[in-house]
């Protein structure tokens, strides 16, 4: 039996965009949603497979969120959203067979409770696993005042999640310009003072510009570090807890461990 | 004599001079009162044995009296209080602070930020509650700021605590002497004060670069209390105001001050708190010879119908003012009192039933000062008795345990090896093993290894097909404890008995993620055991001569 795996480009409109097509292809063709597959990305070609490439389509993507927040509800949506930011190269199927489960279902809003299928358990890990991430970063995530005034954070997540601090941070800080720049994905965040925030991909940083700090800067991270210092209770130490909830990986961008 | 004039060297403004003479002639007072009751004590209790007694009848109605009774008391009281009166304060607020320039005296203003930051600092760093959480709130767009009804932690300093929230004192200057507090008024230590725009500027810069989630402000007495939350609530006033921030703010609300001061800061904040400071009367009057329970209680309790009153206004009328939408907190010391954990858990229960509060804090002791009345403690602070304590805590307030049902008068500690919820279970063994598949969810929740969110997936998941222990394992229970708790459609995970030994040995096993499996040769359990001559030992002579 020959299995059709649809190559789509690693965004959440290229997946769903996958999506359609899979779905088209499963139905046209009598192959059913079982031998149809959906993979991100090339690792390795496998025999008896035919591989199909497909172009991101605003339109189609369009299409099958419309019918994901109706059918499936906002929570699914999010879920989904969240998955498609993950990492993992196994993400757009798990992804595609989640819809497909939570579509054949009367009650598609429950599909997540669905503990026993094992795509909807592997895509209900990969949420829990960008969610927490993407709280790590509303955490641990540092401006800097530049001498223009405007903030500057520089972060390196492992999963995509830059897209998710927008609402966040633009809502707390709606009267400061920032900027939030995904350093190894070479991706932006923008907000502009009192207007909506935006996004920008393939952006170098001026090294130049960015490391032009503002006066202030230094000082408040001076009395950060010494206030982070302070709390500390000596007769308490204990690295290791520290380590467990802020791990090595999130300091190089803190001031405090500076 | 010596220490007052240790304390003259410090303070340098006229105005501190003044109310340090008031207080020290008031400790004259209490130093001549507590000398004759000394010698009462002596003449009443003849006999040793007799006045231990006593105290032991002092400390349990100190649990069960104290909280109910002085609540009631306070309750009658405040009843005009809560909402009545203060409704017609409600324009106070919109004034502004009244004369806040000429309340700041700015002592200690010569020093540098980044000094006061430092001591003021270090005096509050053994306030335990560093939480953010309790109130969701979006940004009006013309300030700075919203909160996460989750919380948000930002950093984590050395010793593992949470740092969510720039925790500072407002001022070091304390007219108390409470034994445990490093800023007890007899203490040699550095003092110094922030005025309310350096809090503002400090705040407002810290939360723009995501360092901090919001303020959490508490202070020494300066003067009396009311003095002092007045001081509180200019800073506090200014940073919502004139600095326009709508991040999250936690204020301590300090005994023995007006009424209608902590009513006009509790519309400024998020939340509020009272500190307990000890779990009895008892403790309280031994260890902070100026507080005592009653006037704990009653902004306790003014705090409480406030929110509640304020509720009911916003269900009413949407944009009413909201009075400490995240609740109120407290916190207590444990281990410089000898209460036993059984007592302390009394005390949080009822605080939560009769309080209506969103958290008790607890800290362990940690020994800052030099006093013959407070415990040596050469293994550190307990923290492991506070650890045991939170979890006990979190089991009163989300999983439907009882402190009666933890621990007793019989067993008034928790077990220093497993957790308060296994232990529970392994006294119960009557209950178990529990059927995943059909139990109730207040059922589930008591299984060790079950959480709230697993056994919310387990009861969801199970509507759409029968769970396996594979299931289980995906959900996010932890089977390393649940398997010796529960079944799958009949069948436990591996062999085990049900019996308390045999399990706690094996939950004490760390190493081991599944129990001793026996061997089964042709469906038999066989049991088999190194020979030994030596281990024998029911050889007597009479045996071996009868073997003869």
């Amino acid at each position: 039996m020959e299995i059709v795996v649809f190559l789509c480009e690693n965004s959440i409109e290229g997946i769903l965009t996958g999506v359609y097509d899979a779905w088209a292809e499963a139905l046209s063709s009598g192959l059913g949603h079982a031998r149809c597959r959906l993979q991100t990305e090339l690792l390795q070609p496998e025999l008896f497979c035919t591989y199909r490439e497909t172009a991101p389509d605003m339109e189609k993507a369009g299409k099958v969120i419309r019918t994901l927040r109706k059918r499936l509800g906002e929570e699914v949506y999010e879920c989904l959203c969240y998955a498609m930011a993950s990492r993992e190269p196994d993400k757009a199927e798990a992804v595609y067979k989640t819809i497909v489960a939570g579509l054949s279902m009367k009650q598609g809003y429950r599909v997540l409770d669905k503990v026993t299928d094992p795509y909807v358990a592997r895509c209900f890990d990969l949420k829990r696993n960008v969610g927490s991430e993407i709280h790590r970063e509303l955490e641990f995530l540092r401006f800097q005042e530049l001498r223009s005034g405007v903030l500057l954070a520089k972060i390196h997540p492992k999963n995509d999640v830059l897209m998710y601090l927008g609402p966040h941070f633009s809502d707390r800080l709606p009267l400061e310009n920032f900027l939030i720049y995904d350093m190894s994905r070479r991706k932006a965040l923008f907000h502009e003072k009192e207007k909506d925030w935006y996004m920008m991909e393939a952006l170098e940083l001026d090294a130049g510009k960015a490391g032009r700090i503002s006066t202030e800067e230094e000082y408040y991270q001076d009395l950060f570090r010494m206030f982070c210092h302070t709390i500390a209770i000596e007769s308490r130490e204990n690295r290791a807890l520290q380590r467990q909830f802020l791990p090595l990986y999130f300091r190089d961008v803190m001031p405090e461990f500076a | 004599m010596r220490r007052k004039n240790i304390c003259l060297i410090f303070i340098k403004n006229v105005d501190i001079i003044e109310h340090l003479f008031y207080y020290i002639s008031m400790e004259r007072e209490r130093e001549e009162l507590s000398e004759e009751k000394k010698t009462e004590y002596r003449t009443a209790g003849s006999t040793g044995e007799d006045a231990e007694e006593n105290v032991e009848s002092n400390i349990e109605e100190s649990i069960e009296g104290n909280i109910e009774g002085d609540a009631e008391e306070t309750a009658e009281r405040n009843t005009g209080y809560g909402c009545r009166e203060i409704e017609e304060r409600k324009e106070l607020p919109a004034a502004g602070p009244r004369s806040g320039e000429a309340l700041v005296k700015e002592e200690g203003g010569e020093l540098p930020v980044m000094e006061k930051l430092r001591i003021l600092t270090d005096a509050a760093k053994y306030d335990v509650a560093c939480t953010s959480s309790g109130v969701e709130r979006k940004g009006s767009g013309k300030g700075m700021g919203n909160t996460k009804l989750a919380g948000i932690c930002h950093s984590f300093s050395a010793d593992g605590r949470c740092i969510s929230l720039l925790k500072i004192l407002f001022t070091n200057y304390c007219i108390y002497d409470c034994k445990y507090c490093v800023n007890r008024i007899s203490n040699d230590v550095e003092r110094t004060a922030f005025t309310p725009e350096e809090i503002c500027s400090l705040t407002m810069n810290f939360y723009k670069r995501n360092y901090i989630e919001g303020l959490f402000l508490s202070s020494g007495i300066i003067k009396n209390p009311s003095y002092t939350m007045e001081l509180i609530y200019t800073a506090i006033w200014k940073l919502r105001n004139i600095y326009r921030f709508e991040g999250y703010i936690h204020v301590k609300a300090i005994p023995g001050a007006d009424a209608e001061i902590i009513y006009r800061l509790g519309l400024l904040a998020d939340r509020m708190s009272v500190n307990l400071e000890l779990p009895t009367a008892e403790g309280l009057r031994n260890l902070a010879p100026n507080k005592n329970r009653t006037t704990i209680l009653k902004p306790m309790r003014q705090i409480q119908n406030g929110i509640v009153s304020s509720k009911e206004e916003v269900a009413l009328y949407r944009h009413a003012p909201q009075f400490v939408p995240a609740g109120q907190s407290t916190q207590m010391i444990i281990g410089a009192t000898p209460e036993s954990d059984y007592q302390i858990v009394s005390v949080a229960e009822s605080l939560y039933q009769k309080f209506a509060l969103k958290r008790v804090f607890y800290s362990a002791f940690v020994r800052v000062n030099e006093d013959k009345t407070l415990p040596a403690l050469p293994g550190g602070p307990p923290l492991l008795r506070e650890h045991r304590l939170y979890q006990a805590d979190f089991l009163l307030r989300y999983y439907g345990f009882e402190a009666k049902e933890l621990l007793s008068e019989e067993r008034p500690n928790f077990n220093v090896l497993l957790d308060p919820k296994c232990d529970w279970a392994l006294r119960h063994l009557e209950l178990f093993p529990v059927e995943v598949n059909k139990a109730p969810y207040e059922v589930l929740l008591r299984v060790p290894g079950i959480g709230v969110k697993s056994a919310q997936r387990i009861v969801r998941g199970r509507r759409l097909s029968n769970l396996q222990f594979d299931d289980l394992k995906k959900i996010g229970v932890v089977l390393k404890r649940a398997l010796y708790f529960i079944c799958c459609n009949g069948k436990m995970m591996y062999r085990t008995k049900i019996e308390e030994d045999y399990i706690t040995r094996n939950l004490l096993d760390t190493d081991n993620k599944r129990p001793p499996q026996p061997d089964i040769i042709n469906g038999r359990e066989v049991t088999y055991k190194q020979l030994s001559l030596f281990d024998d030992v029911t050889w007597t002579r009479k045996k071996l001569a009868d073997i003869r």
